[in-house]
């Protein structure tokens, strides 16, 4: 499993809440067409993704705040933001760079029935095929890193050049 | 007034001061409190002071009402949101649109998503009306012909957003006390300023005059089925908001012209013994302590058994007719036929269903009238016992009215 994400930053049209001790995201506006209910999320996700709408954010500044906010070393914070950045974008609330692959033995913000789906595609060898093909011409767009793979967070864009942006171990 | 009363006042001062809410009993019957709160639709507003206050509430009842809330923050997050935008458009279009109540009562919460606004309340110039029933339809709303009058246009968003676009506050036809109101002078649309309200700013009246509209709505309510406890808490917060802004000699002259002195002032000994109302101004609308106390009792046990707009039972319905009947009675024996014309020969745009086809076709007016005296004689009539409960409910609420000086 592995991310080259530069920045994260919310869909425009949610909010959170938090109802006694659930929290939760709501959508609004046009956003009401595309979910027809809420997304309930735990503490630190509703930390983090009122972060992420507040500004776009890097995984660096992100993984700070959760340390600050949390005390928590940052192995933990980076676990964390990690699961947190699964999800939201499993459930399309957040805009960023391309996820590479999805764990789909996580439990995400879906109900069984479309995890279902969603593997059932994945399975499609012509998806698959698909998938790898993007994936080639991915790889030989952009210069070589020696950190693919091990590194989920890299450091924003740059403005000159956002595609030669630098990577971070995010701890 | 029994355990599971207490508990909701209790729970309802908490939740509008945002502090903690005292013990509750033991063996509180939460399924009942829920059910008032549900009834008034305050369910939202008390779920946090319950949460905190819920040692014994049942698990079962705990995890439901938790889902309610959430439900409700979803609903009005996105009803508040929808508002927004129509807003926006009227501003885009030189179209000053006030909010009455609904978003600008809802920023004095301290959980604003929790206070249920079903639909919006949108005053507009004369002048404008038809422009701004022209952009809502540009908006997406379609009208809802069967609330629609001569002086409100009503309509829906597909989002669930319901609109009250008015020209007028009040029908010009009422009786009572709104007869003698000269909405004109009170309540002009130019007097409206930009101010607070959930979610961003809006046109909204003057301090004074909202409190006063309040104060009418809930009058209005009154004469006819009654009015629900969410209303005191806006009132209460309402006031507790704008204590130095209300101009409290103007704000008692137009209660005291209105017939309203007496009903205003068990209002707010309501507030004041129930929702902790702190000492403020509004004391020199108290006369006397005795008289007041005895009427807030009364007014309040008629809220707390009439729900939101008092609608809580068939019998207040049924009772609603005769209550408001009794103002054009009342005033002797001209005001009594005219109210008997009234009850036989309704006005096409007070026609509800079965009869929505003589609001269609003017011409079928007189029909409509034939059918209502036929569905009264042969079948309303049957329902004795409902009947009879209904008179039952009435009579009791226009004595409560002669008590609070609302009914001579």
């Amino acid at each position: 499993m592995g991310y080259r994400l530069s920045y994260l930053e919310a869909r425009t049209g949610f909010v959170t809440r938090k109802v006694g001790e659930a929290y939760m995201i709501v959508p609004t506006g046009p956003r009401m067409k595309e979910y027809k209910g809420v997304i309930t999320i735990n503490e630190t996700a509703a930390f983090l993704f009122d972060k992420v709408r507040e500004k776009r954010q890097s995984a660096d500044d992100m993984i700070k705040l959760l340390q600050e906010e949390y005390g928590i070393d940052g192995k933990t914070a980076f676990e964390a933001l990690s699961a947190f950045v699964e999800q939201c974008t499993f459930a399309n609330l957040l805009v960023s760079e391309v996820v590479d692959k999805l764990d789909l033995t996580r439990n995400y913000f879906m109900s069984d029935e479309v995890l279902e789906d969603v593997k059932k595609a994945f399975e499609n060898p012509e998806l698959a095929k698909l998938a790898e093909e993007m994936e080639a011409a991915e790889a030989a767009a952009r210069e070589p890193d020696p950190n693919e793979g091990a590194t989920l967070f890299p450091e924003p864009p740059r403005a000159a050049d956002p595609e030669q942006a630098g990577t971070s171990d995010g701890d | 007034m029994n355990d599971v009363t207490r508990a909701f006042l209790a729970l309802l001062e908490s939740a509008i001061h945002a502090h903690e809410p005292p013990p509750m009993p033991e063996g509180l019957d939460w399924a009942a409190l829920y059910s008032l709160a549900m009834e008034h639709r305050v369910e939202g507003l008390l779920f946090t002071p319950a949460l905190q206050a819920s040692p014994g509430m049942p698990g079962e009842l705990l995890a439901q009402w938790q889902q309610r809330a959430m439900a409700v923050t979803m609903r009005q997050l996105q009803i508040v949101d929808t508002l927004h935008g129509t807003l926006s458009a009227f501003e885009a279009a030189g179209i000053r649109a006030v909010v009455l109540k609904g978003i600008v009562l809802k920023a004095l919460y301290p959980e604003p998503d929790m206070r249920v606004m079903s639909d919006a309340d949108l005053l507009v110039e004369s002048s404008a009306f038809e422009d701004a029933k022209a952009l809502l339809a540009g908006q997406g709303y379609e009208e809802i012909k069967e609330d629609s009058h001569e002086d409100t246009f009503v309509c829906g968003h597909p989002d669930g957003l319901r609109i009250e676009l008015h020209n007028r506050l009040f029908d010009r036809k009422n009786r009572g006390f709104l007869s003698r109101l000269d909405e004109d002078a009170l309540f002009p649309v130019s007097k409206a300023a930009r101010g607070e309200a959930y979610g961003g700013e809006c046109w909204t009246l003057p301090a004074s005059e909202h409190a006063l509209f309040q104060l009418l709505h809930m009058a209005k309510h009154m004469i006819t089925t009654g009015f629900g406890l969410r209303q005191v808490c806006d009132f209460a917060l309402f006031i507790e908001a704008n204590e130095q802004a209300i101009d409290w000699a103007w704000y008692g002259r137009q209660c005291v012209e209105l017939d309203l002195l007496p009903f205003q002032q068990a209002l707010l000994a309501l507030c004041r013994d129930h929702l902790a109302l702190g000492d403020g101004a509004w004391r020199t609308l108290m006369t006397d302590g005795m008289a007041e106390a005895e009427s807030s009792r009364a007014l309040l046990d008629d809220i707390l058994d009439a729900g939101v707009f008092g609608k809580s039972t068939a019998e207040r319905a049924r009772s609603a007719a005769v209550v408001y009947r009794s103002f054009d009675s009342s005033r002797g024996n001209e005001g009594r036929w005219r109210s008997l014309a009234r009850a036989v020969f309704v006005r096409r745009d007070e026609l509800h269903s079965p009869y929505m086809y003589a609001r269609k076709y003017a011409a079928l007016l007189p029909v409509a009238w034939a059918h209502r005296l036929f569905r009264y004689a042969f079948i309303e009539r049957r329902r004795g016992g409902e009947s009879s409960a209904g008179l039952g409910v009435a009579r009791e609420r226009m004595g409560l009215l002669s008590k609070l000086g609302m009914l001579k």
